[in-house]
């Protein structure tokens, strides 16, 4: 074959091989608009154009490096699906028009890094192709998904090895600590990747009343669900309540004196991501009492400074069973 | 306490680095490595100061400061970090992941797990996590025997010889007080979490998980011997004691998940088991050796049991089961559901009404012998997501949370504070709580440009209630926001919303009954939970990237809570004792709850060795209420009149409001330096800060001091501003990083923390706060004769640390003052 023709095949190659993996991609480029249904490039993509790892790694050593020890590159070094044997391609999408045209950013399918055109919801497709199950399943219709964030927007998946990302992870930002988690796929470690966007959560960290978050043994995760939740600010629990009461199991009762607006809704006393008040209360005492109790003597006074219902534990200083109590003699919650 | 673990040390650590020794090669790093990780260790110390209490005859410790609130900084040789992974057990399918935080330390982390990949995970997680509550803290109190606190009985001999006596006040601060055990209240969890995953095909999954968790150590309760602690030493004790915590909590967790291509489903069961060793407490009464009740061996000034007992939360156990899924009913119509029952159910003995023996035998029966607290809750969550070509979407959803309370109304005649007998023919029942919420949700999205979307929608509340004053009440509002992206590098969203809730009607059944004349409760006294409510929230963000280099982010935020509406279920006219007022108010309660914030964020690499960064925050929150100051008749209580003993009052011109306010400063800004390849230095400095004010002041007209509507609001009544509460947290970090070879990197790490409080409600606690009179140009406390005792706070000098109410009540002094610390760690970091 002479080497016009070939160059012409290899052209008209290219040209049908990028139309067929663009096609879809530009009619969606004009939006970021989540797909409900979006099914990931490598899985719709016919079969015959798929090259293998092997052939990608021929030029992609360093990904290749970067990859093979995460996670995921095990996963997939030990497969149990289709998708899975595909390698590179699972997520990237079939590299023969790739490898036709001799390389080059435009010709691959899906690419998630920063300057890529892949549009959101063909990124997140790919993702989503496996991630389908556990934290993922509310990922459709969550609130990250409808704002049109990436997957990658958060998460790394070249990572180099968990113990390398590990020490680099910990080097990142010394102002936080973090739980211990097997996940070292993102990009920051929490809370700092969440409060990138949440900075108003950044501030109230620093509070001097505050649960253990600074201190990374409570993070963000520990309450919400980032992928998404069908529960109230994507709560793992499906109350506020239920939430808080995961961890603080003694308040949760049923008792036999009962204080109303506890049961219904921590939050209408105590801000949980932090308080310049003591008890993460909203407001201090005796004012947090006083905002609901106006029956008669003690609850309507105004309180002079040096008042009992004013220092030390405020109104709690008694009415210490605040959150209920099971004592006979209980019912204003001294016992 | 000496470090536990320090036994421990060699075998964790041969536990933890022995595979290393087993497996690990000196390869290069490019290669692939079946074994890798990463070992910190290294040593530290912390020194400083607390100083924010020179009153106190001790120095409270740095170490159990708020600077290690949640945290165990001791000296000496630590191990900040270890991580090890093999990626192919000796070149099969396993892996093994093990990683630890702090190890042999209090706030120590494990994390362990073992699989096969795609196949399977056994993972077991360790934590532990202290609180310390403060270290300021005095008690007469030992702990005898399991939930028993005493005092020596002559030490409670002395005091009740003196119960009633003005000498009473002086004796406790210079003889009891000084002869107290220093404690430091604290708790600490210690939870283990055993956990296996297993995936049955690619589409089947299993999870099952135990976790147990011990809880245990002590924190402050605040408690009473009688209805209320004493009055100018006329009756009543108060005692605030380290309740001894000593919980277990079990959890366990299993679920099941199937996926196929168009549909997806979850089973799951929880069942979490709270456990209190310590059922009850009992502790001495400090002033009294022997139950009496007056006029028989006491009187009305010295009667009380000789202990009291209070019952800790009770064992109660939880199972919930959960089914959650995805459906793709159409192409491009699908529907997410979770659907959450759970079962809640708490059966503890009762304890007996009272300790006071002489009063026990007056209590009727208890009418059960334990609550038999049953509550259902059921969850439900419907969601359609249904895109309409390719630019636009709309979400409906559907929330349904029902909390069923059936536990069974009992009827009780308690026995207040151990000291007045049981009234058996007005006996109190329990009012099982329980409500329904249900919610609607309906928006709509456009997505008209990348990264670009206008959304608008519904979104609606049905609230119904048991056993609460307001029934049932709606709420309906709608959002708006829109998100957009006009250039590559310029994004921002603007946000709103609007809801406006009403109650059907506002029924409070205790301010329909009456006692001394007046109703038990105020009539427009309005709950803010339940109340007539218009919210207004707006948001916004922007985030500007220009060059690789720059990157800004700021943002701005309010969120406003007005309650103060005329009519509906609150008043139609004004309240106001003074008619034409420029401020009228409606209602009783929270008439504004408000919040403002903005702030920035802002990353800027100087150059490719170099980057800063730069944060500001601010916040301002505002919260107005308006009370008014009521007092029951005697025996004759009517007609109402405040200007005659024995009148009930209940005037309009007593009625007080109050603001507070809080202000809240987050400054931060620091910069990386890359010197070289080989060494880096970070560094920071943050600040937090934060002023909070209460103010109070009378509504009426003050000049009117006779007749039925007479001013109350002086003395001890009066309404007044209290002293500004300040919380500034400094802190300066330097991170210095040395990479000695391709695997061992060194770093030292300084930390400088100051921490400043000045908090009216603890800046001034001592264990005894009764009855006594503060410097000039400070009033002297009612009733209180003593002269001043001990050294007053230096942050509030005229601060009146004593209450003629609290002439009887031990405190534990708890406080936790300002200090500066000073951290320095030196550590090698190794990675193979």
């Amino acid at each position: 074959m002479k080497p016009t023709k070939l160059r012409w095949i290899l052209f008209v190659l290219t040209i049908a091989g990028s139309a067929a993996v663009t096609a879809p991609q530009s009619a969606a480029q004009d939006t970021d608009k989540p797909a409900a249904a979006q099914a990931s490039p490598a899985a719709a993509a016919p079969e015959g154009d798929y090259v293998g790892t092997e052939v990608c790694v021929t030029c992609h050593a360093d990904q290749q490096k970067s990859f093979v020890h995460t996670i995921m590159g095990n996963a997939m070094a030990h497969p149990r699906t289709e998708l899975d044997k595909l390698g590179c391609e699972a997520c990237h999408g079939p590299g023969k028009a790739h490898v036709e045209a001799g390389g080059g950013k435009d010709t691959i399918p899906v690419r998630f890094t920063k300057d890529s055109t892949t549009p959101v919801e063909e990124r997140n497709a790919a993702c989503l192709s496996c991630h389908t199950k556990g934290n993922q399943m509310f990922w459709r219709g969550s609130p990250h998904e409808s704002r049109a964030m990436a997957c990658v927007d958060c998460h790394r998946v070249h990572y180099g090895s968990p113990a390398q990302r590990y020490a680099e992870l910990a080097s990142v930002d010394s102002r936080y600590g973090t739980p211990l988690t097997e996940h070292v796929g993102t990009k920051l470690p929490q809370p700092e990747l969440c409060l990138q966007c949440h900075q108003m959560r950044r501030a109230q960290l620093q509070r001097s009343s505050h649960m253990p978050y600074r201190e990374g043994k409570v993070t963000c995760t520990s309450c919400h669900n980032p992928h998404g939740s069908p529960n109230p600010s994507q709560l793992l629990q499906s109350s506020i309540n239920e939430n808080c009461i995961s961890c603080h199991t003694e308040r949760r009762g049923p008792f036999l004196w009962e204080h109303p607006p506890v049961m219904e809704n921590c939050v209408n006393c105590h801000e949980p991501h932090g308080s310049s008040n003591p008890q993460l209360l909203k407001v201090r005492m005796p004012r947090v009492c006083d905002s609901c109790h106006d029956s008669s003597r003690h609850p309507t006074q105004p309180q002079p400074l040096g008042s009992i219902k004013n220092f030390n534990r405020g109104c709690t200083n008694c009415h210490s069973s605040i959150h209920g109590s099971n004592h006979p003699s209980g019912n204003a919650f001294l016992r | 306490m000496k470090i536990a673990g320090t036994k421990c040390l060699p075998l964790m650590l041969t536990l933890l680095l022995a595979p290393i020794a087993l497996f690990s090669q000196n390869k290069d790093n490019d290669q692939a490595a079946p074994v890798a990780g990463v070992v910190e260790m290294g040593s530290r110390w912390s020194w400083g100061d607390v100083y924010g209490r020179p009153d106190l005859p001790f120095d409270p410790s740095l170490k159990t400061s708020k600077y290690n609130e949640y945290r165990d900084l001791r000296d000496g040789f630590f191990i900040p970090r270890v991580r090890l992974t093999m990626d192919d057990i000796a070149g099969s399918k396993y892996f093994l992941d093990v990683q630890s935080n702090n190890a042999i330390y209090r706030d120590q982390s494990y994390l362990a797990t073992f699989g096969a990949w795609n196949r399977f995970r056994v993972q077991f997680r360790y934590d532990e996590i202290p609180h310390t509550y403060t270290n300021t803290a005095r008690t007469p109190y030992t702990q005898t025997a399991p939930g028993v606190l005493t005092i020596p009985l002559l030490t409670r001999n002395s005091l009740q010889a003196l119960a009633a006596s003005p000498l009473l006040p002086s004796t406790i601060q210079t003889q009891l007080v000084p002869s107290m055990n220093f404690i430091v209240p604290a708790i600490e969890r210690r939870a283990g979490t055993f956990m296996f995953a297993y995936d049955l095909t690619p589409d089947w999954d299993l999870l099952a998980s135990y976790s147990r968790e011990h809880e245990t150590g002590t924190r402050p309760l605040g408690l009473i011997f009688n209805s209320s602690p004493s009055a100018a030493l006329s009756g009543g004790y108060g005692a605030e004691v380290p309740e001894p915590i000593d919980y277990f909590n079990n959890l366990v967790r299993v679920r099941a998940e199937y996926v196929r291509k168009r549909w997806a489903i979850q089973i799951g069961y929880t069942g979490s088991f709270f456990q209190n060793n310590r059922n009850a407490l009992f502790f001495d009464n400090p002033f009294r050796t022997t139950d009496c009740v007056a006029p028989v061996g006491c009187t009305a000034a010295t009667q009380g049991p000789a202990r009291g007992e209070v019952d800790l939360y009770p064992d109660n156990h939880a199972h919930y089961i959960n089914v959650a899924g995805t459906l793709l009913l159409m192409k491009h119509l699908r529907l997410l559901f979770s659907i959450n029952a759970g079962w809640l159910r708490q059966d503890d003995p009762f304890v007996p009404y009272t300790t006071n023996t002489l009063l026990l035998a007056g209590t009727g029966p208890l009418p059960a012998s334990s609550l038999h607290g049953e509550k259902q809750t059921l969850a439900m969550n419907y969601k359609l997501i249904q895109s309409l070509g390719k630019k636009f979407e709309i979400k409906a959803g559907y929330r349904q949370y029902d909390y069923n309370n059936d536990t069974p109304v009992l009827s009780f005649t308690p026995v207040e504070g151990d000291s007045g007998a049981a009234s058996l023919t007005s006996p109190e029942e329990n009012t099982p709580f329980g409500y329904n919420r249900k919610n609607v949700e309906v928006t709509g999205n456009w997505y008209y440009a990348k990264k670009s979307s206008v959304k608008v929608g519904y979104e609606g509340e049905i609230m119904d209630r048991s056993n609460r004053d307001v029934e049932h009440s709606t709420e309906n509002g709608f959002v708006a926001a829109i998100d957009s992206a006009p250039r590559k590098d310029l994004s921002f969203r603007v946000s709103y919303r609007y809801s406006a809730r009403n109650p059907e009607q506002y029924q409070d059944d205790q301010a329909a009954e009456t006692a001394g004349g007046i109703t038990n409760d105020q009539i427009f006294s309005r709950r803010f939970d339940e109340a007539t409510r218009t919210r207004n929230r707006g948001d916004a963000e922007i985030q500007y990237s220009p060059t690789d280099r720059l990157s800004f982010s700021g943002f701005a935020g309010t969120l406003q809570d007005n309650f103060n509406h005329q009519g509906g279920v609150n008043s139609p006219t004004p309240l106001n004792f003074i008619a034409g007022t420029s401020y009228p108010y409606y209602l009783y309660g929270v008439l504004k709850d408000l919040s403002y914030n903005a702030g920035f964020d802002s990353d800027f690499s100087l150059t490719n060795a170099i980057t800063l960064f730069a944060e500001y925050s601010y916040e301002r929150y505002y919260k107005a209420m308006a009370s008014r100051y009521r007092v029951p008749g005697g025996a004759t209580p009517l007609p109402l009149d405040c200007s005659a003993a024995g009148h009930g009052c209940d005037s309009a011109n007593n009625d007080w409001g109050s603001t507070a306010r809080d202000y809240v400063h987050i400054f931060a800004v620091g910069w990386d330096t890359h010197f070289s390849k080989k060494t880096d230095l970070d560094t920071y400095y943050t600040l937090s800060a934060a002023k909070g004010n209460v103010d109070s002041r009378p509504f009426g007209n003050p000049t009117l001091l006779t007749g039925p509507d007479k001013f109350l609001l002086t003395g001890t009544n009066a309404a007044v501003d209290y002293p500004e509460t300040v919380s500034r947290n400094h802190q300066v970090v330097a991170v210095f990083r040395y990479k000695v070879t391709n695997n061992l990197t060194s770093k030292v790490e300084y930390r400088y923390q100051q921490f400043d409080s000045k908090d009216y409600q603890t800046s001034a606690m001592t264990p005894y706060m009764g009855c006594v009179s503060p410097l000039p140009p400070g009033a002297p406390v009612p009733g209180c004769t003593s002269p001043l005792l001990g050294t007053p706070s230096p942050f509030y000098p005229y601060f009146l640390v004593g209450d003629t109410s609290a002439a009887r009540y031990l405190f534990l002094g708890a406080d936790q003052p300002s200090y500066r610390a000073h951290y320095l760690a030196a550590t090698v970091e190794y990675h193979f």
